[in-house]
């Protein structure tokens, strides 16, 4: 299985843990690995678009360290609230998705990404906050469904769209 | 600003929801970008959980802040909890 696979089934495994009492530290772990499994997979999605061809694996590696948590979460609230009235996505990349509108599958994906990470922001730095063992099984839900919605379309242009735009959305000057 | 009492008394008057939700929490902050935002806690039944009348109320959650007088928050965390453990 890949890294992203390994990752969403172990925060599954996490949220399900201590049957009667689930520890704070299982829910918060359960959390940050289903953030970093979504993260995981669009990192490595984007590096197999961008460094495509066999013997370039170390290049795809180094490329992987590239991605920014703060550009790609930027990008993915600009794909998110895109829409035929509100242009949040940067122009030269708006022209380039063929209808100019983002499917309900990118949306519900970068969706995803920004509550996901948020909620990784509070798993790992707020000691003050109290988790369920419904809000992370939630969030692993959430993280499973991105994961349909990238199937369906990740053959599509407006997935490349997204790809480049994780990288590179916020350097882009206006 | 609209507030977040305002916000709650708008999500609780929402119709045809997919599940019938218990109770409504709102709290506002800046998210770890910075970012105004809106934290929306759902509690429902612990049946009714699934993650399609999550995705669901997500949605319908996110319409009823957009379409609420400006200037709203710049993002909706919508969050899900079961009415066992908001009793816990």
């Amino acid at each position: 299985m890949s890294l992203h696979a390994d990752l969403l089934e172990q925060a599954r495994h996490l949220a399900r843990r201590e049957s009667k009492r689930p520890k704070q530290a299982s829910l918060r772990r359960s959390i940050a690995t289903a953030y970093y499994a979504l993260f995981h997979l669009l990192v490595n999605e984007s590096c197999a678009f961008l460094v495509a061809g066999g013997g370039r694996q170390q290049l795809r590696n180094a490329m992987a360290r590239a991605f920014a948590h703060s550009e790609m979460v930027a990008a993915c609230k600009a794909f998110a609230k895109q829409s035929a009235t509100s242009h949040s996505v940067k122009d030269c990349l708006r022209v380039a998705l063929p209808s100019g509108t983002i499917s309900d599958d990118l949306r519900k994906l970068a969706t995803a990404f920004v509550d996901l990470q948020q909620a990784r922001h509070e798993a790992d730095y707020d000691p003050s906050a109290a988790f369920t063992r419904q809000h992370a099984l939630g969030l692993v839900a959430q993280v499973e469904a991105a994961f349909d919605s990238w199937k369906r379309i990740r053959n599509s242009v407006e997935a490349d769209v997204f790809r480049v735009a994780l990288l590179i959305h916020q350097s882009i000057r206006s | 600003m609209t507030t977040a009492v305002q916000i709650r008394k708008k999500l609780a008057s929402l119709k045809r929801l997919p599940a019938k939700v218990k109770n409504w929490r709102v709290e506002s902050g800046e998210d770890n970008t910075g970012d105004t935002a809106l934290w929306v806690w759902v509690t429902l039944n612990d049946v009714d959980l699934s993650e399609q009348n999550r995705e669901g109320i997500r949605e319908a959650v996110r319409r009823a802040v957009r379409a609420m007088p400006d200037p709203v928050p710049s993002w909706v965390y919508v969050r899900f909890q079961g009415a066992s453990e908001d009793a816990a």
